[in-house]
């Protein structure tokens, strides 16, 4: 049974790029997803467990829509792993680019369900806030707010700096994390403690969004 | 002499005085060492900068087949060996989150006292959490001082202490282009004598192109065709990787920090470069060096000895199974006029403003017949 967090990671326009969290050690794929600067927050995120390749999978020559999602994309790897040098620091900053997909044969020695299990909440996570930072006056206030960041115009903490606040803190909740015990709850839990727009938008509005 | 990068007039001036010098093939070799140059510290001389033993002390010992302690056993020596001999000042380790400077970071706490760990500090940078948040929160935070790597009390610190770093740990097992060979399908138990072609593809589509590749190999066989009975057989493609680290790059590795420092001969004194002895060196010839084999070949497997003994103090499955090597990406940030050479009294010559110094000194630290 899937969680109330998974998701597939296909977008629906076909035409949108399609990203991968590729693992090297393993070799395999463990989160599939359609936004590049959330796949590079959940690549730092995790940091702490493993080293994560953002790949651009919808390059691929013998990509198709639905051809992979995150109910399989364990089964699959990249074509062109000898090109990425995993050394390289270089290699770390933006999205590697994939010649083709490859069908992984056999099983992983390490339960990679609870690794894939770990990116889903991630990435849920990474949309909620993104759902978070683009609704309202966010941008706007927090242009301003840059600006004047040392003149301390108002003396107290705004909504978006609750909600940025509310963010680092499940971000360090998961990158601490080892094994996936507790951990949803333990996120809902910043939810619950945080300001009450932001419970509203969790509990009322993303999370039946996406139920 | 210890040299930096290479100006074209001091290219044109090695190229009249070196015979099969290539200029171009030797500029792209030496992005596999941060540019910084080669020096063969045993066979027969086929780079062009000639290895002087009294300034870099990189000692290789004889090969011997029967060296047998474990990397365990030489770890937790090492530290003994620094209680002993370095307790005249504090100790500074430079701490990157990789595995290499996590070792040492165990090493104190397997055999340090609480009052011995008080004159530990810890120097890193938030990189440095990075790479092992896990071992950073539950082994270094309340354990050690800590020293932000970039700021101005580092330098005051790095006047005052040993400064103990993880060199040259990556040239005892093969380091990431072995690695990256591996990754690529490179059969690293073929002879490289007798089956050189999956190695010169590798060279040529990874590293130097085609002619550079053959290049390299030659200068390879020249070095290796001068090995005698007291130097470890190399013999597969590993064996060769193996080599370039452990002969070629070992000593500039051991001093290559001294671009960021300005009081030069102070930190020279003061500098511990973990990994630089005899009985690692021994161990690399008998067992490191194969790690790759031995090992497994996945770059999971990379460092297997080393992520046992973090193990014995951090017990962490990911740790064991997922870490793999990445370039460290500690850096000081420093504004130094940049030198092309540092002489024997510590001296550094600028390219810009004394290049005749330069050429005049060159034609003595050359291997030419």
């Amino acid at each position: 049974m899937q969680s109330v967090y998974f998701d597939y990671g296909i977008p629906k326009d076909t035409d949108q790029p399609v990203f991968g969290l590729w693992e090297p050690v393993s070799d395999r794929f463990l989160l599939i997803l359609d936004d590049p600067d959330i796949a590079s927050t959940i690549k730092m995120t995790a940091a702490g467990r493993y080293n994560l390749f953002v790949c651009e999978i919808s390059n691929a020559k013998n990509y198709y829509h639905n051809i992979i999602d995150n109910t399989c994309c364990e089964n699959w790897t990249i074509g062109n792993s000898h090109s990425i040098f995993v050394s390289n620091l270089d290699h770390y900053h933006g999205p590697q680019p994939v010649t083709e997909l490859l069908s992984k044969e056999g099983s992983p020695d390490w339960p990679m369900q609870i690794e894939k299990d770990f990116l889903q909440m991630c990435f849920y996570w990474g949309k909620f806030f993104r759902y978070l930072k683009k609704s309202g006056w966010y941008p706007f206030d927090r242009f301003v707010e840059r600006l004047y960041r040392h003149e301390n115009i108002t003396g107290s903490m705004s909504h978006n700096d609750h909600v940025e606040h509310t963010e680092t803190k499940i971000l360090r909740t998961l990158f601490e994390s080892r094994g996936n015990t507790g951990l949803w709850d333990q996120c809902v839990q910043v939810i619950d403690s945080a300001t009450v727009p932001i419970r509203r938008a969790f509990h009322e509005d993303f999370l039946k969004q996406h139920d | 002499m210890f040299q930096s990068t290479v100006p074209r007039q001091v290219n044109d001036l090695i190229q009249d005085l070196v015979p099969g010098y290539r200029f171009d093939e030797y500029q792209k070799l030496l992005r596999l060492c941060y540019t910084y140059a080669f020096y063969p510290r045993r066979g027969a001389p086929s780079m062009p900068f000639r290895y002087d033993q009294d300034f870099f002390q990189s000692v290789m010992p004889v090969y011997d087949p029967t060296f047998s302690m474990t990397f365990e056993e030489i770890t937790d020596d090492r530290c003994r060996w620094l209680q002993q001999n370095c307790n005249d000042r504090p100790w500074l380790i430079e701490y990157s989150g990789g595995i290499d400077s996590t070792v040492i970071l165990c090493a104190f706490l397997r055999n340090l006292s609480e009052e011995e760990l008080k004159n530990v500090t810890v120097a890193l940078n938030k990189s440095s959490i990075y790479e092992n948040p896990g071992f950073f929160h539950d082994h270094v935070l309340g354990q050690f001082n800590l020293v932000d790597i970039t700021s101005e009390e580092f330098d005051q610190v790095s006047r005052t202490h040993y400064m103990i770093n993880g060199e040259p740990a990556d040239m005892l097992t093969g380091s990431g282009l072995a690695l990256h060979a591996a990754n690529s399908r490179v059969d690293m138990s073929r002879s490289w004598r007798d089956q050189p072609d999956q190695l010169l593809e590798f060279l040529a589509t990874t590293i130097i192109g085609d002619s550079g590749s053959q290049w390299l190999y030659e200068r390879m066989q020249i070095n290796l065709d001068g090995l005698g009975q007291d130097d470890p057989p190399i013999d597969t493609v590993t064996d060769w990787f193996w080599w370039i680290n452990f002969c070629w790059k070992w000593p500039q590795k051991t001093l290559w920090n001294l671009q960021r420092q300005t009081d030069y001969q102070g930190y020279k004194n003061r500098l511990i470069c973990w990994y630089d002895t005899p009985q690692y060196q021994s161990w690399s010839m008998v067992r490191g060096r194969y790690s790759l084999i031995v090992d497994g070949p996945t770059i999971g497997d990379y460092k297997k000895d080393s992520k046992r003994y973090i193990s014995s103090i951090y017990p962490d499955q990911y740790l064991q199974k997922f870490k793999i090597k990445i370039a460290s990406s500690s850096v000081v940030l420093v504004n130094r006029q940049p030198w092309f050479c540092m002489l024997d009294d510590f001296t550094v010559l600028n390219p810009d403003t004394e290049m005749d110094s330069i050429l005049e000194l060159i034609p003595q630290h050359l291997n030419y017949t």
